[in-house]
């Protein structure tokens, strides 16, 4: 288990070097100057050469990538462009925000979304299976953007329950104005987590060690908790492990609707005004974290279902096999 | 399952508990009648606290509160009126003389002297950024202790105007030295208000100057709230979670406008869209070809479709705020005579041409509405639409036909958009996208330019007006408005057409 760990961290290198190596090229090579959006069509051409200059803008391309990978490798992703500030230091400050928003919204999903599957999948193609699944698909389809405003609307213009934007203060605060953003960006995971459960419920419910189980005499309860959904878990742990690292990453409507200072909207910020330093430093985070969740999804794996377990660990295997023989 | 269930009723009455939670906003209030604070709402974060390097509107909005300058303009009358410097005098056309107020110190209790001033101005005039609004001073001489002379490469008309531009700050000489970088996250000026905090993205905070010249500011703090998406300022507006919002999006001026508890506030803004024709490329060389374009914009439709009436029809590239306007009037709609003169011209079926536009969809939906106007004098445009940087620098390059540009008058002086925009000088990169070299054009724009006589000036911006009318080299299209939303309770709010205003004044009743 340890060596395969410790497999999957260094594999994260190679990803993590092409990762760079595109978003450079591509944000270098794309049409645009840096210096002109940051000065504006206002700027003179001494100006504009000062500040190309000042970037390093007139430097060749592959001396640039160079020295920035140079830099990254002793862990310092440069300065921003715009406010000339230390990207990691942003990336860092930033990442709390979006980690709170993106658990908060993993939390939400799961809890809608796993008990409404199950019922679905147990009571397949009744009237509470079907309105769920409608439900689902207008989950799945009602883009973030307006559901945010919809909620806001809601529960601060109508109702005043909650602040419309902005992350409160202290815990209480917090927790206020947390609640909008984490229903938003719950609701679109949650529709996925229904869809993704009942099917997998599905499939299991119709096995015969369930049947077998029932003729043992076990609650159905028991069989729901113990058989059925611990085997159905492993792609729901795959879609909300997917899930989580994107939204690791920034959900970047969600953070721009409710002002939320998340990475999202600090990439947002750095594409438009094309600081090369920030979108990398950015990207590069959001892939590490990525790969970060996608190795524990693969970890979780092993403790869900233990022939999965065996695998990492040869030894066992044969231990077993020999038992067995 | 039951443990969901609880964590779900927990959940609800949690939010039903909040409810009833005193806001953020009651616990700021203060005594007397008024807040304690004024919570602001605007689009964007400030890029950075450097006044010499933050030259952005969301920037200057903010820091403008925190560093002075050696004068000021107002922001009614339009006046330049005196603030670090008590008084100036014109010692030459190139000199003038400036008497530093004695007694000012910066929020980190050091004396403002005439070291700072200079270390400024120099620093601004170094910077890759601001340089373009200071960079017509030669030199900045230390007299004493409380007096400058600036001198410029040349008679410099707007000098006043220039030196009371934001990104003209005087900051601390000792505190920069000492800490170059010190000014981007924890700026210290001379303002009325003092830098508090500031979190990326969320919010930048601001506490009354005790000690600032004109007396205290009438509020304690200044909060401003950085909200991207424009109708959730709307909504907090609403709400009371903003006391002032800037930038009202288009389809919510109607919805403040109908509410009892808010003011919408509504003024030209300092910023011209334009189309410039390239002069170097047929049939733009053809003076009648360029009248028949603007004969052919009904621009007062344009404001009031495409604009949801806001904004007004543009007679000049320069916007009335603007020292030196002189209205020349909106160029009358007349599709018939436009035709006429493409006829005279020698075009009697029109032509095909391009108008290049940078990927911003109100510039877009402007320009397919004129390339509509256009069609019906026979003229073919092809709107291509193409990034910001690529746009500035394929124009500059002068491979546009017709290019569609804004403009503000930073400086709120005529000189800094005739000179850049129309003087042969300054063709391609520095604004001048028409290619005009017109001699008289030139004599104009340099007489407006170098006479420290207001007067001369003024009459020069009015012949310079009249003869570019004539020449039609550019087409004037709008002037965007600018806007805010304040409710009710606010007292002394001044809209500013420059975009960033002033609070110092501003007040909240409880």
């Amino acid at each position: 288990m340890g060596k395969y760990i410790i497999r999957r961290l260094i594999m994260m290198i190679p990803v993590l070097l092409g990762v760079t190596f595109i978003v450079f090229f591509i944000m270098s090579l794309t049409p645009g100057d840096p210096a002109a959006i940051i000065l504006g069509d206002q700027a003179s051409a001494e100006a504009l050469e000062m500040k190309r200059i000042e970037l390093g803008l007139d430097k060749p391309l592959l001396v640039r990538y160079a020295t920035y990978m140079g830099n990254l490798f002793q862990g310092d992703l440069g300065l921003s462009y715009r406010n000339q500030i230390p990207v990691a230091s942003q990336v860092w400050d930033k990442f709390p925000n979006t980690a709170i928003l993106a658990i908060s919204g993993i939390l939400v999903a799961l809890i809608i979304g796993i008990p409404i599957g199950i019922l679905s999948a147990k009571k397949q193609y009744t009237v509470m299976d079907n309105t769920s699944m409608v439900f689902s698909l207008v989950g799945v389809s009602m883009p973030n953007f307006w559901l945010g405003l919809l909620l806001s609307l809601l529960f601060a213009l109508k109702l005043g329950w909650l602040p419309s934007q902005g992350m409160g203060r202290g815990f209480i605060g917090l927790l206020r104005s947390l609640v909008l953003p984490a229903l938003t960006l719950g609701t679109g995971a949650a529709a996925t987590v229904v869809r993704m459960t009942r099917s997998s419920m599905l499939e299991v419910i119709r096995q015969d060690y369930i049947s077998t189980a029932r003729a043992k005499g076990i609650t159905e309860k028991q069989i729901t908790k113990k058989h059925m959904l611990k085997n159905a878990l492993i792609p729901i742990v795959t879609a909300v492990g997917l899930q989580f690292g994107l939204l690791l990453g920034g959900a970047m409507l969600t953070e721009t609707i409710f002002s939320w200072p998340g990475l999202g909207r600090l990439m947002v910020d750095s594409i438009t005004s094309k600081d090369i330093p920030m979108v990398l430093g950015s990207v590069i985070f959001m892939a590490v974290m990525f790969s970060f969740v996608n190795l524990l999804v693969d970890i979780l794996y092993a403790f869900l279902d233990p022939r999965i377990k065996s695998q990492y660990s040869k030894k066992v295997v044969r231990r077993r096999r020999g038992v067995v023989v | 399952m039951k443990k969901i269930l609880t964590v779900l009723v927990v959940l609800l009455s949690s939010i039903a508990l909040f409810a009833g939670g005193a806001s953020e906003r009651d616990a700021d209030a203060g005594s007397g009648g008024y807040k304690d604070t004024i919570t602001i709402g605007q689009g964007a974060d400030v890029t950075s606290f450097d006044p010499h390097i933050g030259k952005e509107t969301p920037a200057v909005a903010v820091t403008n509160h925190i560093f002075d300058t050696l004068v000021d303009t107002d922001p009614v009358t339009g006046e330049v009126v005196p603030q670090i410097a008590e008084r100036w005098e014109v010692v030459s056309p190139v000199e003038y003389r400036f008497f530093i107020r004695k007694g000012l110190k910066f929020h980190n209790g050091e004396d403002l002297t005439a070291d700072d001033v200079k270390f400024s101005l120099d620093r601004a005039i170094a910077s890759g950024s601001v340089s373009y609004i200071v960079d017509f001073i030669k030199e900045v001489k230390i007299e004493d202790e409380y007096t400058v002379l600036v001198t410029t490469k040349a008679p410099y008309g707007p000098t006043l105007r220039n030196l009371a531009v934001p990104f003209a700050g005087i900051v601390p000489k000792d505190y920069v030295t000492a800490n170059p970088d010190g000014l981007k996250t924890k700026p210290i000026g001379s303002g009325p208000y003092k830098f508090v905090s500031w979190a990326q993205n969320d919010n930048a905070k601001l506490e009354a100057y005790a000690d600032y010249y004109q007396g205290a500011p009438e509020t304690k703090y200044l909060v401003f709230k950085i909200i991207p998406e424009a109708s959730q300022r709307t909504i907090a507006l609403e709400t009371g979670e903003l006391d002032i919002s800037y930038d009202i999006l288009v389809s919510d001026l109607k919805r403040i406008e109908e509410n009892k508890d808010l003011v919408l506030l509504e003024a030209p803004s300092l910023t011209c869209f334009y189309i410039s024709f390239n002069m170097r490329k047929a049939p733009f060389d053809n003076q009648k070809v360029r009248q028949a374009i603007n004969m052919a914009i009904d621009r007062q439709l344009l404001v009031d479709t495409v604009n949801s009436g806001t904004g007004a029809a543009a007679d000049e590239i320069i916007a009335p705020a603007v020292f030196g306007y002189y209205s020349t009037g909106v160029w009358d709609y007349n599709p018939e005579k436009a035709k006429q003169l493409l006829k005279e011209a020698g075009y009697p079926d029109g032509f095909e041409c391009s108008l290049w536009v940078n990927n911003n969809q109100s510039r877009v939906e402007m320009c397919q509405a004129i390339q509509e106007m256009l069609r019906e004098i026979g003229i073919t445009v092809k709107v291509e639409v193409m990034e910001f940087g690529t746009f500035i620098s394929r124009s500059t390059a002068g491979e546009h036909d017709m290019g569609y540009f804004g403009w503000v008058t930073s400086t709120k002086d005529a000189d800094y958009t005739y000179y850049s925009l129309e003087h042969s000088s300054q063709q391609g990169a520095p604004g001048n996208r028409s290619f005009i070299a017109d001699p008289e054009v030139d004599r104009l724009v340099d007489l407006g330019r170098t006479s420290a006589d207001m007067d001369v000036r003024l009459d020069a911006y009015k012949d310079l007006a009249l003869e570019l009318k004539e020449i039609a080299n550019n087409a004037p299209i709008i002037y965007t408005a600018i806007t805010a939303g304040t409710n009710n309770a606010v007292e002394g709010f001044v809209l500013d057409p420059i975009g960033y205003h002033k609070l110092e004044g501003v007040k909240v009743a409880k």
